[in-house]
């Protein structure tokens, strides 16, 4: 039986505690009760992935990866999308590696498997929360950097699809890690280290053939030269598409690890 | 309704045989699971939540295999697990219609639920505290009351009662024969009185293998008439239990009131008065003799 001294998922909140309960009788008030359960439901979830040390790790991510903006008078777009792609990947990586972890360790695991029927259910009540915030959260800083440095908008656009395509990748690829080793903050560094290494790979391979393809981590504006508009359109294209194969890879591989549950209740 | 299990078995990867051969069929009401520690109950357990995967047999709920249809049975399933966690920062009226909506209820319905279930486990009152206020008692019959929130046709429920204190024990105990009116409910004890009190069959395991299956007042039958209750001086107790199956002592003063079992349905103690059965009995006396079977098996061996 569970006593209070036992371990219990870790909750976390940014509204100071006597804020609350007000917040939440006002906003009950003007919803709807099917709107006001999503909302309880994002809350959850929400408090679920930030606990104090990653709100920390957050917080203190963006205030390094701009002051490295900074200090080094990034002037070009490739410097540009070079930070706003790093800080996104660790991003994505600091909201999923206790994803699942919290939930094992709480001894919650149990409730989500017995109570939702399907594992893509069970997934995409995971994943949707995190990725909400994995878009949400780097908005301002793309917005920032396009003033900053006269980015045209659709220039930006682009660095943020590809750079949240990646870092949908890189959260897949954090969730199956974890699904390995079982310890948050372990699983945050080895997936740190993957995607760094696979982003490093990508960027200075240039001898390799139909690297545009392929090129899991690609700058949008650095196809191959030479090309008219509508050829490095379907480079885009096919690029991305191989990617969210890949992201299709992972995702059937975190769903084949969610399946073994006995290695998850045990 | 109607769950059948099959010949299931389970052997973990290290080579441990934790259940063989179980077969068990069960209707609406409430059904108890025996065992020692060990006895293969929790698995037996886990395989019908589909935590765990039987490594043989079916399992099949109105005659569909559960495993192939693992989505509509987790639909009328409610489990309590021997170990599980809450979220304690969530309120208790929270927690129920956050779990209420991972199962897809929502808006007036769910709320309803949530009130009925808060309700039925005497939580209503303490709705809106927080979890990680609540006692013992109160977080197992909220464990309850979120198995309940789906409306289950099937409950499996592990050892529920361990760490309650009399009283919520006896209520709880009463709130389980009330829910067994309406759905099939599994449950795993250690106490055997939960089981001799709520159900009206049970199922005896040891070392992952059953041994019966039945009513209770059946298995009360293996005892019947060798039960005895003698009253000794407390100085001549040592030499006594040690030459008799001694199931229960009741101290006052230097005098000492002793259960005892026999082998045969007589005693030649003199004093000894015949009493009548109790499923206690029953489970020591067999659990005893299984011991012993075991002890004369490894002597053998060796």
């Amino acid at each position: 039986m569970a006593k209070p001294s036992e371990p219990t998922a870790q909750m976390s909140s940014i509204i100071p505690r006597a804020l609350v309960p007000k917040l939440g009788r006002l906003i009950e008030r003007h919803l709807s009760l099917r709107r006001w359960d999503a909302l309880n439901q994002f809350w959850i979830g929400t408090r679920l992935i930030f606990s104090r040390a990653i709100l920390l790790l957050v917080a203190a991510l963006f205030v390094f990866f701009s002051w490295i903006a900074l200090v080094r008078n990034s002037v070009t777009e490739n410097d540009a999308f070079g930070i706003l792609s790093v800080q996104t990947v660790i991003l994505a990586v600091l909201l999923n590696m206790n994803l699942w972890e919290i939930e094992r360790e709480g001894r919650t695991f149990e409730l989500l498997i017995m109570r939702i029927p399907s594992l893509n259910r069970l997934i995409w009540f995971k994943l949707r929360i995190s990725l909400f915030w994995l878009v949400f959260l780097p908005i301002p800083f793309f917005a920032a950097f396009a003033w900053f440095f006269s980015i045209p908008f659709f220039h930006i656009l682009l660095y943020f699809v590809f750079t949240l395509s990646y870092a949908l990748l890189v959260c897949l690829v954090t969730c199956v890690v974890a699904s390995f080793v079982h310890h948050g903050l372990t699983s945050g560094i080895v997936t740190f280290v993957l995607s760094a290494f696979a982003m490093a790979f990508f960027k200075e391979a240039h001898g390799l053939p139909y690297r545009d393809y392929y090129s899991l981590y690609k700058h949008p504006f650095e196809f191959a030269t030479g090309l008219s508009t509508a050829q490095t359109a379907w480079r885009m294209i096919v690029n991305r598409c191989f990617l969210l194969l890949v992201a299709a890879g992972f995702y059937a591989w975190l769903r084949r690890r969610l399946g073994k549950t006995e290695k998850w209740i045990r | 309704m109607r769950l059948e299990i099959h010949q299931l078995s389970k052997v973990y990867q290290d080579g441990k045989v934790a259940l063989r051969d179980f077969n068990l069929a069960l209707d609406d009401g409430v059904f108890g699971l025996l065992g020692p520690n060990g006895a293969g109950k929790s698995t037996l357990l886990e395989i019908l939540a589909l935590g765990l995967m039987p490594t043989a047999g079916t399992i099949r709920w109105e005659g569909r295999d559960v495993h192939q249809h693992p989505t509509a049975y987790r639909r009328i399933l409610g489990y309590l697990p021997q170990t599980y966690g809450f979220y304690d920062e969530l309120k208790a009226q929270t927690l129920l219609e956050y779990i209420g909506k991972l199962f897809g209820l929502h808006g007036r319905a769910l709320r309803a639920r949530v009130d009925e279930c808060l309700e039925r486990v005497n939580l209503g009152e303490v709705r809106r505290r927080k979890v990680k206020t609540f006692s013992g008692g109160m977080r197992q019959r909220l464990a309850i009351a979120q198995a309940l929130v789906s409306a289950p046709k099937l409950l499996i429920i592990d050892e529920p009662t361990t760490g309650l204190d009399p009283g919520e024990r006896v209520a709880f105990r009463n709130m389980i024969f009330d829910l067994g009116r309406s759905c099939v409910i599994l449950l795993s004890t250690h106490i055997v009185k939960d089981v001799e009190f709520s159900c009206h069959g049970m199922a005896l395991l040891f070392g992952g293998r059953q041994h019966f299956c039945g009513e209770p007042l059946r298995f009360m039958d293996t005892v019947r008439g060798r039960v005895f209750e003698v009253e000794l001086p407390f100085s001549q107790f040592d030499g006594f239990a040690a030459a008799h199956h001694v199931v229960a002592i009741h101290e006052h003063g230097d005098r000492v009131n002793v259960r005892f079992i026999t082998p045969e349905p007589s005693s030649d103690v003199p004093g000894a008065l015949l009493q009548r059965v109790n499923l206690e009995d029953a489970y020591v006396d067999f659990i005893r003799a299984r011991q012993r079977e075991e002890e004369q098996a490894f002597g053998q061996a060796v």
